[in-house]
């Protein structure tokens, strides 16, 4: 069937903390769908964060039929990580769990699970910069102008001056720990806190820092060294 | 085997780079080694007033990257020191981008079999002027202030330089003020070097002679017992190896009148 692009909606893609989000607009016909989708390159699903795509139908429906065809036209020829087939349509959501595909919206805590801790033997000076999807433990100072974002927590084993962000892809069930805080900025999940200064009685103290509903908690972090007995 | 090429530098500009420079070149001259001061700053030039030789430049290092001149021709003699003291300057009217890294390692390795220290005077930031200077350096100099803009700016350079491979990295405080530190109002040196953690060369303490000398074109330490002269000759010590004792930088308060009245009213 011949038709003219620009005579439909285009099919969108959203970054997101677990990749690419690709929503199908809702009145695209299938084989234009398939064509728009096949037409995608590869190379669009490469992000330097992220482990794969969400398929978005929103309200619109999805046969038997178009999804072989997007399996075969699009997903297996991209080798596509689908983590999940999202759909509000009741009978379109049902045909995807009998498919046997995850239809639930994919959680920054399984990318979290799944990560490694990276362990760093060195303090960290200003300019430079460490990403894990992970936990990070440094046993160093993180100077001021230097930076760790997290997907998991971060334990500072000695100054924390420079800027943490844990829970980089949205978790908010992940700490932040500092043998002693000195920094003026914390971002733990989606949550920035500026407010931070000299001032505060945690400033210069081990503190260990998490993410309760009204904010940041700040808590003493006292060391359990199993010698107290002796 | 030649001599030793170290990078003077710091990150931020106005702590004393040039200043630093000058003076060393001239102690390590006046020790009895031959130096060569580089003025790395290309465009914006200023070891030749700070040494007083100005008026001598005819060449600059550029003349002789680019073939307009030889080595020996853009070298200026420093005539106050015994056929000891040489100073290689900038261009004025060029840019950082006139010289490549690599062209400045060829440069240093050029000066290397003639000088005991060849000493590179860096220019302020972490672009190319910085990597053309520190590209033929073994060795740097970390100037800093006790100032935290300063101290995280060095903290920077240092990081850049341990991964170019530069060692050793060594610090010099300079313009440090004991009785502000006693205030609580500057940087201890022990704060400093717990965020740096690199080894301390010197602490050069606020003085303003500095200011005039560089406003005569006469490093203090050609003749000035002045303290940041000393400190000066102590590092040039240090960096020839020597056991050279500390300066005691204490807080001078005992002489002052409001220490006198502080006592006297019991505070």
């Amino acid at each position: 069937m011949l038709h003219n692009d620009a005579d439909f909606p285009s099919i969108h893609l959203k970054g997101a903390n677990f990749g690419i989000r690709v929503v199908f607009p809702e009145e695209l016909p299938d084989d234009v769908l398939l064509e728009k989708f096949e037409s995608i390159s590869k190379e669009t699903y490469v992000l330097p964060v992220g482990t794969g795509v969400v398929l978005d139908f929103q309200s619109r429906s999805c046969s038997e039929d178009l999804i072989g065809k997007i399996l075969l036209g699009a997903v297996w020829p991209k080798d596509l990580n689908i983590l999940a087939w999202i759909a509000s349509d009741g009978e379109t959501a049902a045909r995807f769990r009998r498919a046997g595909f995850k239809t639930e919206e994919p959680g920054g805590r399984d990318l979290y699970d799944r990560s490694e801790t990276l362990i760093l033997d060195h303090s960290l000076r200003s300019g430079q910069h460490e990403e894990s999807f992970g936990d990070v433990v440094l046993a160093g100072h993180l100077n001021s102008g230097a930076e760790i974002f997290a997907g998991g927590s971060v334990s500072v084993l000695g100054s924390l001056k420079g800027l943490v962000h844990a829970g980089r892809l949205g978790t908010e069930g992940v700490y932040i720990l500092a043998k002693s805080f000195e920094s003026q900025q914390l971002r733990i999940g989606d949550r920035l806190c500026s407010q931070l200064n000299s001032d505060m009685k945690w400033w210069k103290k081990p503190v260990i820092i998490t993410l309760e509903e009204e904010g940041l908690l700040f808590r003493d972090w006292k060391m359990d060294t199993g010698n107290d007995a002796t | 085997m030649g001599g030793r090429v170290i990078v003077v530098t710091s990150g931020k500009g106005g702590v004393g780079k040039t200043t630093s420079t000058a003076n060393l070149a001239v102690a390590l001259a006046k020790s009895g080694k031959k130096v060569v001061a580089i003025d790395a700053d290309i465009g914006l030039r200023n070891l030749d007033v700070v040494m007083g030789l100005e008026n001598r430049v005819v060449y600059n290092f550029i003349d002789v990257i680019e073939k307009r001149a030889r080595l020996n021709q853009a070298l200026v003699r420093d005539k106050r020191v015994e056929n000891n003291l040489f100073l290689l300057p900038a261009a004025q009217t060029r840019t950082k981008d006139a010289v490549t890294p690599e062209q400045m390692a060829e440069l240093c390795e050029q000066l290397r079999p003639d000088f005991d220290f060849v000493l590179l005077d860096c220019p302020a930031g972490i672009e190319g002027g910085f990597r053309n200077a520190a590209a033929g350096a073994d060795e740097a100099l970390v100037v800093t202030t006790p100032e935290i803009p300063a101290v995280r700016d060095a903290d920077r350079i240092i990081g850049m330089l341990e991964s170019m491979g530069k060692s050793p990295i060594r610090l010099i405080i300079n313009r440090f003020r004991p009785i502000m530190v006693e205030d609580g109002d500057m940087l201890a040196k022990e704060d400093i070097l717990d965020v740096l953690s690199i080894k301390l060369i010197g602490i050069v303490p606020e003085d303003d002679s500095v200011i005039r000398s560089a406003n005569r074109g006469e490093p203090l330490t050609f003749t000035q017992t002045s303290p940041a002269a000393q400190a000066y000759s102590n590092i040039a010590g240090r960096i020839q190896g020597l056991d050279v004792p500390w300066l005691q930088l204490d807080a001078g308060r005992s002489n002052g009148i409001f220490t006198s009245l502080k006592k006297w009213f019991g505070f």
